[in-house]
């Protein structure tokens, strides 16, 4: 009977450690049960009521596991659109860590337009209200900077950097060489980058396979890594789609969110669902 | 006689294995034949730069390359026209000879140094014609970010001599090489020559500032771009270059980075060590 109690015990006691980051339990020694540092409570927070329906592609859990962020880290998401990933990382990181937004540098960008400049320009200004408003987290705890003007403060002491289907805009405005190395000058020497990215056929044309479709060789993604003074440091099949057949006329965004098509051939990219990704992370070479 | 004859006719073929149409065609004007490559390198013209042929190996690099008389032929960033003083007068009759430069923007030059490469378009032809006595008319140039919609899909070639470790120093890599893909018909191919770092030099030395790449990191790029490699060729290494010089390639003649300190000691060793690689552009 003794012996029975506390061998079940020390059971529960294990798993409830090993399931709970260290920062929880300190959370948790302080009363507070549900916090934010634990990624589980984040992804299945209120919050986030209209953005989970995309976690079944997105898979953060798993994404934020393999590219081993931890809630002390300082990550810097690169280009956060919409915010999808920040209500996750913010939240997660206020407490212990530090998030910070990053867009490319609006001076190598070609605008069409004077508002999209300006809505551009002024995107490291409007941001931090916009994710705090998101999160509840307050504004002054959000950072956002252009790539190019990061405080020299923070430069190398980034601990990862992480790029959500980014790198194919990057290619089509030809700043993918300006931009990993503005990204390498922040990042710590031990820091890592996380990649998501669309992904095309090993065999694909240049024309399917250059960014203008959304699509990238994965083979393409590593080159320009390696070349800009990075590593592979591992891949993942997360977050792979082999339905996705990765030849459409109006390339990634005729498949769910967007079905640029509209109501033609709805039901068939539902189907599919979001693209195929290759998941990749990298590190600084010497 | 009838042997005589048949001695007449093997060198009439010899003379027409050898020299292409259009030297033919000159040679009844009575012109040089500038379509000749051997007669182009040992043009008087080149006084000055055959000093440098023993590193530069034009001859051996055309060929390797295949850049045939009748090619639009593209040199990027043509300098002080060392190549273009060959290459102009090689496919000046047959083909087209086009110089392209920087978009100067994004450079990071002063303004002077800008100015200059924006009046490139201009000037550069009437430089050819200067050092070829050809017309100014039949040469071509542009930089990067003004290249005419009607010049895209011309090129049969693009040669970029010894400028890749600028294009990733300076962040113009990605912007420069689309503009040449763009240029090239389909199929057409891009001639590299470059300063080589050994393979497994560190980013920190390899990363263009000091003049060298790796191999790797220059096939990676034009794959990465839409390229493939065809071949390589050894035609341009220097085994005596030790590519690991504080002050970079610019250490080795024809700069001497290092002034009179060791002179003699880098004049033994002559030009950087360089790769020359063949690619074509991919559909």
């Amino acid at each position: 009977m003794t012996k029975k109690l506390l061998f079940a015990g020390i059971a529960t006691g294990l798993l409830a450690t090993a399931a709970v980051p260290a920062i929880a339990k300190h959370h948790a020694k302080d009363g507070a049960m549900h916090s934010d540092a634990d990624l589980s409570v984040v992804i299945s927070h209120d919050r986030r009521k209209d953005d989970k329906a995309r976690d079944v592609y997105r898979n953060p859990a798993e994404t934020l596991a393999f590219f081993q962020v931890k809630p002390t880290h300082t990550v810097a998401e690169y280009g956060p659109g919409g915010g999808w990933y920040t209500r996750i990382l913010l939240p997660y990181l206020s407490s212990n860590g530090k998030y910070v937004a990053i867009n490319g540098d609006s001076d190598s960008i070609n605008f069409t337009s004077r508002s999209r400049e300006g809505r551009s320009k002024s995107w490291p200004e409007r941001f931090p209200d916009a994710a705090s408003k998101w999160t509840d987290v307050s504004a002054d705890k959000i950072a956002a900077f252009e790539s190019d003007e990061v405080p020299d403060e923070m430069k190398g002491k980034i601990d990862r950097v992480l790029i959500f289907r980014s790198m194919h805009g990057m290619l089509n405005g030809a700043r993918s060489d300006s931009e990993l190395q503005n990204l390498r000058e922040i990042l710590a020497d031990d820091g890592m980058i996380g990649v998501v990215q669309h992904r095309a056929n090993a065999d694909a044309s240049y024309a399917m396979s250059k960014g203008t479709k959304g699509y990238l060789k994965q083979a393409s993604v590593v080159a320009l890594f390696e070349l800009n003074g990075f590593e592979l440091v591992d891949s993942s099949e997360i977050n792979a789609n082999p339905k996705d057949t990765k030849d459409y006329e109006k390339g990634v965004w005729t498949l769910p969110p967007v079905l640029t098509n509209k109501d033609e051939g709805r039901s068939k990219y539902q189907a599919i669902g979001e693209s195929d990704r290759m998941t990749l992370l990298f590190k600084k070479r010497p | 006689m009838k042997k005589k004859l048949m001695i007449g006719a093997l060198t009439a073929l010899g003379v027409v294995a050898m020299a292409p149409a259009s030297a033919k065609h000159h040679e009844e004007d009575g012109a040089h034949k500038e379509t000749n490559l051997r007669t182009i390198i040992t043009h008087e013209r080149r006084a000055e730069d055959k000093a440098r042929d023993k590193y530069r190996r034009p001859a051996q690099t055309i060929g390797f390359f295949g850049i045939k008389t009748n090619h639009t032929v593209v040199e990027y960033v043509p300098g002080g026209g060392w190549y273009s003083r060959i290459l102009a007068p090689y496919v000046a009759d047959n083909g087209k000879f086009i110089g392209l430069t920087f978009a100067p923007d994004p450079l990071p030059f002063g303004d002077e140094a800008k100015e200059r490469i924006r009046n490139f378009p201009t000037k550069f032809p009437n430089d050819v014609a200067e050092w070829t006595g050809m017309p100014a008319a039949k040469f071509t140039a542009y930089t990067t970010d003004k290249v005419p919609e009607e010049a895209n899909g011309t090129a049969d070639f693009v040669i970029i001599p010894r400028m890749m470790h600028n294009l990733m120093r300076w962040n113009l890599a990605d912007s420069e090489i689309k503009v040449m893909r763009n240029m090239l018909k389909d199929g057409g191919m891009v001639g590299i020559i470059q300063h080589r770092a050994k393979d497994g030099t560190p980013f920190s030395y390899a990363d263009g500032n000091k003049g060298y790449l790796r191999t790797d990191t220059v096939v990676k790029f034009m794959e990465a771009h839409g390229f493939e490699l065809v071949k390589q060729s050894e035609i341009n290494a220097n085994r005596k270059d030790t590519a690991d010089y504080p002050k970079g390639v610019w250490t080795l003649p024809p700069r001497y980075a290092e002034g009179d300190t060791d002179k003699a000691k880098y004049a033994a060793i002559g030009e950087s060590d360089r790769m020359t690689l063949l690619f074509k552009k991919l559909p």
